[in-house]
């Protein structure tokens, strides 16, 4: 009876995680649109969008596709074929099925950490589940990221099986799936790392350590299959912070005003600001500040409220808030909690935080979350035993919580233009209004400077992948060697300057307003251009050329006869 | 204290001088309008008794409509009768300031950790962070009063002390009337102290003394805070800018409810704690703390934010134990978590200069996670010589880093500071003033256009100008009003110039800008000549002076 309703608990905390990230009317993201359109490829031609059959790495136009994820769809596209839900409905039951596995995984715990023994053991195991299955950023990575949700429930599995130390089967299998997360997602290969050292130390001892070798040899078969993805690997990790040739210029320029300005330690023709900037100290500061760089709280928690900061960043303020303001502070009572009564826990805060370190920007923390959640729950449940204010306390986090969850589903069903990505936003609502373009036009030009057009074009369109293999023009090559498509039969997908270009009749041209005609004082006034109509206007886009306005214009070429 | 610590005590506050004091008239480039107005108030103060507007020895000068304190600028008067008015003085009482500071942070480090070595590392920290050394450089007057803060939390310290707490509640108070942000974050810290403190200050009479004398001490601000000048700047600074969250407005905008449920779905009290929230949080995110630079223009440390990068490790080590042994740090938990309240009432996101005692508290806590290592290393191995060499690496390493992080935060002060961000520093007026000053008699009006606010404040400053003629040319009746808008004086107008209508005159001086005193349309009027381009060091015109005679 006991166990049929844990078994039904489990279920029902099952379904609700499902039911919270069903989402499929939101705008793919870049990343959906490169991965699905590369299974589609798969599935119809055998072959990746590169032309290599059945690939173990994939190339994209900016990135490294995650491998995974694109087989991982490979049935669900095969049945439902390509749209939204096919390539969504795999990240989040990978998700809802790693809520199972972390409840699982916290069960096995129980016989290591006093704290799991108690009365309050499977409060602790059912609030953690809460926290899960409720937590913003592993909503929102459940629905739009499936490499890390796939990476994340390889590395639970892998764990999980390695708890039955003497079945070597599964210890095997374990080894197997860890070694298989990076290539879902190339982040959490220090967590699944250290997690294999961990292991191979807890069975073998010291020996045990050379498991960690084996991810180290992964990634070095990795990169040998591809040396790009060396090139990739290192432009997304806390390495590339460290090589010289990424801070040199800086060092340079320096010197460079120093001389200018003749600096007071300009003394006597000897330069000895060389002492301040040089190769060494500049790497060691750039360590710090890769170690730094993940901490980003306007990041993770409110990038709505704080746009003004991080508008002068890479990172882009339209997000979702990842953990809620009210979180952090209980997390971090947690963690010390957690070192006080649970110290064996933090090997799976150590495993996280390699990620996040390693991979040097905010996103990287979410291979920290799980801890941070347990953490979170040792927290809530300490704050509930206390003396004074205990219950007031709880149930104002309470309320805080339910508030902070309604404004989040809120926001995430109700406002997608206030969160979703703008070159995401902008691309389907291009996509949506060009139907099968090419039948109606001898020729159209889309700007790519809101994003890369061409995977969006090709997921929304479902354009043949033999064809898009046969036809398409290759542009040049890009800083980090690789070639970006330039069009698919007469399909451009470059900026322009309408005024300068080749016009015929017949032609369509997407782009931003100052592209047609340069910077204007009222765009909006503007129905005609030279030798064209504007057809179609999409307001409020948001880019950084100033210049370029905040509109983007369907134009057709119109020659007067 | 014995020799060694005296000595490397020294050495810290050696360096810490040197940073603040080495070419404080060349960095920042140029006086902002605030450092100005406390320079110009204590010249009228020291030669008439009175400031800008006539007003005898007051608690706070009007200055631009907020009402300055005036405690820093009795302190920079000896200053200015010594060294004259220029920028020297003016800054000198944020540099010593910022200096003495260190000292402080020294002593209180060593009563709270019991120990010299994480005050050592404590004071070092501070004397080389970014945020300490670029506002020792400016006339800030937070600085100062961050320093009676300090010493306020060091004589509370040591309360047992006969005169202790007296001198504490007096030093708190100085601080109050010194800076705004002290106006709330000293009664709540003191409170919070008081309430911690509670078993230990049994002697009631001598409390009620205190209480009395404190209140007593209080009497002059409270006539303030009820006449508004004590308050002034918060009603431009006020977090009530974001009432209703513009976030909410956007979503109601995009998504009509109504009734209970638009109350729950879109709340504009949540909305608004989420604001208040978003700010608390960012006073302690380590971007703001390590990464960003300022938003703020006369705040920004060049390449640099608040703390060096290398203090990340020590910073969250410290943390880390601190908050675990909580009770015996509960004053620098207490100051920590009160520390942002008076900046997140405001409307900025991360205002630096609201929050220096958060700052300072980062320092005790680095110095503590220095330490910490430290005694680590020391207790690593029994093997003496290990131990001997470990402790020097860590030594030489945290020094080497150090040092090199004070001289990169030297050259971006003293280097890129006045090559690549002058333009946050008003200028032109420094070098054209000279002019202004030598040719003033030749002419009837002297016409300033600038593109800065507030250039009656500069042209006072940098010409001298007598306080007694000043005040005897003020047009009392209209700068009565409230916000001021007339600044003339003597033979100064301040307003717009547009040739067309202006070169019709004669013995007039006009100090302008390219835009407002073209080339070409000088040169095409008979008795107009430009007597000097003042420029900037990107060799753009910024300041043009044109006679007409």
């Amino acid at each position: 009876m006991k166990k049929a309703f844990t078994i039904f608990l489990i279920g029902v905390i099952f379904i609700v995680c499902l039911i919270v990230r069903f989402q499929f009317d939101s705008p793919v993201t870049y990343q959906e649109a490169t991965e699905s359109y590369n299974s589609y490829s798969l599935l119809l031609t055998g072959k990746g969008v590169n032309r290599e059959r059945w690939p173990m790495i994939f190339k994209g136009e900016e990135n490294f596709p995650s491998t995974l994820a694109i087989y991982t769809r490979l049935p669900f596209i095969k049945i439902l074929g390509l749209n939204n839900f096919s390539v969504r409905l795999p990240a989040i039951l990978s998700g809802s099925l790693s809520l199972i596995l972390f409840l699982f995984w916290i069960y096995q715990q129980r016989n290591f950490i006093p704290i799991l023994q108690r009365s309050e053991g499977k409060i602790l195991i059912t609030l953690s589940g809460l926290l899960f299955t409720f937590s913003p950023w592993l909503i929102v990575q459940h629905i739009f990221n499936l490499a890390d949700s796939l990476a994340l429930l390889l590395i639970l599995a892998g764990n999980i099986l390695h708890s039955f130390r003497n079945n070597k089967t599964f210890w095997t299998l374990g080894v197997v799936l860890l070694l298989l997360s990076p290539l879902a997602s190339v982040k959490s290969l220090p967590f699944s790392l250290f997690i294999l050292s961990y292991q191979g130390y807890k069975l073998y001892g010291r020996k045990g350590l050379g498991l960690g070798l084996l991810s180290i040899g992964t990634l070095l078969i990795l990169i040998k299959l591809n040396s790009g993805f060396g090139t990739y690997f290192i432009r997304n990790s806390i390495i590339s912070d460290i090589i010289p040739s990424n801070y040199s210029w800086k060092i340079e320029r320096r010197l460079s005003y120093d001389q200018v300005e003749q600096s007071t330690i300009l003394v006597g023709g000897k330069n000895l600001n060389r002492l301040i900037h040089n190769k060494y100290l500049y790497g060691l500061n750039n360590v710090f500040l890769g170690l730094i760089s993940p901490f980003n709280f306007e990041y993770l928690s409110s990038p709505f409220q704080t746009q003004p900061l991080l508008e002068k960043e890479s990172i882009s303020p339209k997000a979702l808030p990842k953990i809620f303001f009210l979180e952090l502070p209980l997390m971090l009572l947690g963690i010390i909690i957690v070192f006080k009564k649970a110290p064996k826990l933090l090997f799976l805060g150590a495993a996280g935080l390699s990620s996040a370190v390693f991979s040097g920007s905010p996103d990287g923390l979410f291979y920290l979350l799980l801890f941070l959640l347990i953490a979170e729950a040792i927290a809530l449940i300490t704050i509930y035993h206390l003396k004074k204010f205990g219950f007031t306390l709880s149930l104002l986090i309470l309320l805080l919580f339910c508030t902070s969850q309604i404004s989040f589903f809120d926001l995430l069903k109700n406002h997608q233009t206030e969160w979703v990505a703008e070159n995401d936003l902008r691309q389907w609502q291009i996509w949506n209004r060009l139907k099968n373009p090419l039948n109606n036009y001898s020729k159209i030009t889309v700007t790519n400077r809101l994003g890369e057009p061409v995977n969006y074009f090709l997921f929304y369109n479902k354009y043949p992948p033999g064809d898009y293999q046969a036809v398409r023009t290759l542009g040049g090559i890009n800083e980090d060697l690789i070639r970006q498509v330039r069009s698919i039969k007469n399909i451009d997908f470059i900026s322009f300057k309408y005024l300068e270009s080749d016009r015929k009749p017949n032609q369509l041209w997407v782009g931003l307003a100052g592209e047609f005609v340069g910077k204007f004082n009222s765009y909006k006034d503007v129905n005609e251009v030279s030798d064209g109509k504007v057809i179609y206007k999409i307001n409020g886009v948001k880019q950084s050329d100033q210049y370029l306005g905040d509109e983007l214009w369907f134009v057709e070429t119109r020659f007067e006869k | 204290m014995k020799k060694l610590e005296i000595t490397i005590l020294m050495l810290i506050i050696l360096l810490g001088g040197f940073l603040r004091l080495y070419g404080l008239d060349k960095s920042p480039p140029s006086l902002n309008w605030d450092e100005a107005a406390f320079g110009y108030n204590a010249y009228s103060i020291l030669h008439t008794g009175r400031d800008e507007y006539g007003k005898l020895l007051p608690l706070f000068t009007r200055s631009f409509d907020e009402y300055k304190p005036a405690i820093p600028i009795y302190l920079m008067i000896p200053l200015i009768a010594i060294l004259g008015l220029n920028e020297v003085s003016v800054r000198m009482v944020s540099a010593l300031s910022g200096i003495f500071s260190a000292l402080v942070i020294f002593l209180i480090a060593r009563k709270i950790f019991r120990s010299s070595i994480p005050g050592y590392f404590s004071a070092f920290f501070f004397a080389i962070s970014p945020y300490s050394v670029y506002f020792s450089r400016v006339m800030f007057e937070v600085n100062l009063a961050l320093l009676f803060f300090l010493l306020g939390f060091l004589l509370f310290l040591y309360k047992d002390k006969k005169f202790a707490l007296s001198l504490s509640l007096f030093f708190f108070i100085l601080s109050m009337y010194t800076y705004n942000s002290f106006r709330l974050l000293t009664p709540l810290f003191a409170l919070g102290l008081f309430l911690l403190s509670r078993n230990e200050l049994s002697k009631k009479r001598i409390l009620i003394k205190n209480i009395l004398f404190g209140f007593a001490l209080l009497l002059p601000m409270v006539q303030s805070v009820l006449n508004g000048t004590a308050v002034a700047r918060f009603q431009y600074t006020s977090i009530l800018k974001f009432w209703p969250p513009p976030l909410w407005e956007t979503l109601v905008q995009n998504h009509n409810l109504s009734g209970l449920f638009s109350f729950i779905i879109h709340n504009q009290f949540f909305y608004f704690f989420w604001e208040l929230a978003a700010r608390y949080i960012g006073y302690f995110s380590p971007a703001n703390l390590f990464l960003r630079e300022s938003a703020e223009p006369t705040l920004l440390i060049p390449s640099l934010a608040i703390l060096n990068p290398f203090e990340f490790i020590f910073l969250s080590l410290g943390l880390f134990y601190i908050l675990r042994n909580y009770p015996l740090y509960k004053q620098l938990v207490l100051l920590m978590l009160l520390a942002p309240i008076p900046a997140v009432i405001t409307w900025n996101l991360f205002q630096s200069i609201r929050v220096l005692p958060l700052f300072v508290v980062f320092s005790f806590i680095s110095g503590y996670g220095a330490y910490l290592i430290l005694r680590a290393l020391r207790s690593f191995s029994s093997e003496k010589n290990l131990q001997t060499f470990l402790v020097a690496i860590f030594l030489v390493g945290t020094i080497t880093v150090g040092l090199w992080s004070a001289f990169y935060l030297f050259d971006s002060l003293m280097v890129i500071l006045p090559m690549s961000y002058f333009g946050n520093w008003q200028p032109g007026f420094k070098q054209s003033m000279p002019i202004i000053s030598h040719l003033q008699d030749q002419y009837d009006q002297i016409i300033i256009d600038s593109p800065h606010s507030n250039a009656y404040i500069f042209t006072l400053f940098y010409l001298k100008y007598p306080p007694e003629k000043y005040l005897n040319e003020l047009n009392y009746e209209k700068i009565s009003i409230s916000p001021r808008n007339y600044y003339d004086f003597g033979k100064f107008k301040f307003r717009k110039i547009y040739w067309p209508d202006d070169r019709g005159g004669h013995k007039k001086l006009f100090m302008g800008t390219v835009y407002s005193l073209p080339e070409q349309d000088i040169k095409n009027t008979p008795n107009a000549k430009i007597i000097e381009d003042i420029k900037d060091p990107s060799g753009a015109v910024s300041v043009r002076i044109v006679s007409l005679d």
